[in-house]
């Protein structure tokens, strides 16, 4: 019994999974990772550390990723519209959406190694 | 005109039109500072173009919904010009019994039009009009150096 | 959480606050040569950086932390004041807005949202290459 509980096997994550994708599918392929419980042993309930767990920290990125996409689209939309004054504002917005993204997949990738590599481990 | 970015190129471009506007009536009066007879009788009579503050914008949000910007002052407004005779300035009055739009005791009324008045006024429109294109262009050119923070 | 490591040091903020004030300034100053000479109009300004004078006199409101390990990021952005549009003191009406003057804020203004918009691009890029060596 592995430590680890939950994920599938690599079908979850695909060759090449997306460095050129952005936004919700990447987001997608992430949310399994929501189960993810590092515990030690088969009850996974040793003494649990203080502060969020892995699961809520990821949640919480998530939705900041998310919150970033959607008020970039949102500015983009109303610059569309004719509603925004600076134009900077909306660069300033979508850079900041890319950015929190590229970060999200690049822990991702960490991730998903490091899963495999766990993977290949004999026991 | 509202808010957004590409509307506020409206301030400029109303002054550019309105100092058109001036430019013309002053070419118009040098063209006529010698006409001493209208269809409507009685020599030509000088123009001005006046400016006047048009239209507030109407309330928008400003600044990306952030209200990037304070202000207690009303919005930015376009120039208004409008063309209106000048009546102030007396008619050049001139003896002269021979000619033919001269009244009962030979005085042929000329238009209050000074040359030299007009050329300075046209020197001074000509360089407003340069100063509002230059506006126009420096927004412009910002507009263009904000979709350069995004380049890789 | 991801919004406060990547972008929440107060020298970003200040850019984005330069940036504010630079846009209105161009702004401001299109719309005085636009009424150089409009009878009662009164010549406005932009007031950004004795705002943040004033704020740095009054004192940082210091960032609370939940754990002593963690990261300070410098001062909120929130802290950053926004620019103002202010009249012009001094004289007013038809004089008061000088063409020259206002000829010569323009290209001032011009440089420096220049110098600003491309150290914050440079910024991006910067941390475009720290999450992810190209």
């Amino acid at each position: 019994m592995n430590a680890v509980g939950g994920i599938g096997g690599a079908g979850l994550w695909g060759p090449a999974a997306g460095r050129a994708s952005a936004g919700p599918a990447t987001l997608r392929q992430v949310e399994p990772l929501r189960g993810l419980t590092l515990g030690a042993g088969p009850e996974g309930s040793a003494a649990a550390p203080a502060g969020p767990s892995f699961s809520e920290t990821l949640s919480q990125v998530l939705g900041e990723v998310n919150g970033l996409q959607a008020r970039a689209d949102t500015l983009v939309a109303r610059l569309a519209a004719g509603e925004i004054e600076n134009v900077h504002d909306v660069l300033i917005a979508q850079q900041e959406a890319g950015l929190a993204l590229r970060l999200i997949q690049e822990v991702r990738d960490k991730l998903v190694a490091a899963y495999q590599e766990l993977m290949r481990m004999q026991v | 005109m509202r808010v957004d970015y590409l509307d506020r190129l409206e301030v400029s471009a109303s002054a550019l039109a309105a100092y058109r506007q001036r430019m013309n009536a002053i070419a118009e009066n040098l063209a006529n500072a010698q006409t001493t007879r209208t269809p409507e009788g009685g020599p030509y009579r000088r123009q001005e173009v006046v400016f006047e503050a048009g239209a507030v914008p109407a309330a928008g949000d400003a600044g990306g919904g952030r209200g990037a910007v304070e202000s207690a002052l009303s919005g930015p407004r376009s120039v208004r010009a409008r063309v209106v005779a000048d009546t102030t300035t007396p008619f050049t009055e001139i003896y002269d019994p021979g000619h033919p739009d001269a009244d009962g005791n030979g005085i042929v009324r000329y238009p209050n039009v000074n040359p030299v008045t007009e050329m300075v006024n046209l020197v001074l429109a000509a360089r407003a009009y340069e100063a509002n294109v230059a506006a126009l262009q420096a927004e412009k050119r910002m507009q263009e150096l904000s979709l350069g923070i995004g380049r890789a | 959480m991801i919004r406060q490591i990547l972008f929440g040091s107060r020298s970003l903020a200040l850019l984005k606050g330069g940036l504010d004030a630079g846009a209105a300034r161009i702004r401001v100053t299109a719309e005085n040569i636009a009424h150089a000479e409009t009878p009662g109009y009164t010549p406005r300004e932009v007031r950004f950086e004795e705002l943040l004078g004033r704020a740095r006199a009054a004192g940082e409101v210091p960032l609370a932390r939940s754990h002593g390990a963690h990261l300070t990021a410098g001062s909120a952005s929130g802290e950053i004041p926004r620019p103002r549009i202010v009249a012009r003191a001094g004289r007013d009406g038809a004089e008061g807005a000088d063409i020259e003057r206002e000829m010569v804020a323009l290209q001032k203004n011009e440089i420096q949202f220049r110098a600003l918009s491309q150290m914050l691009a440079d910024r991006y890029r910067q941390l475009r290459e720290v999450i992810r060596p190209s």
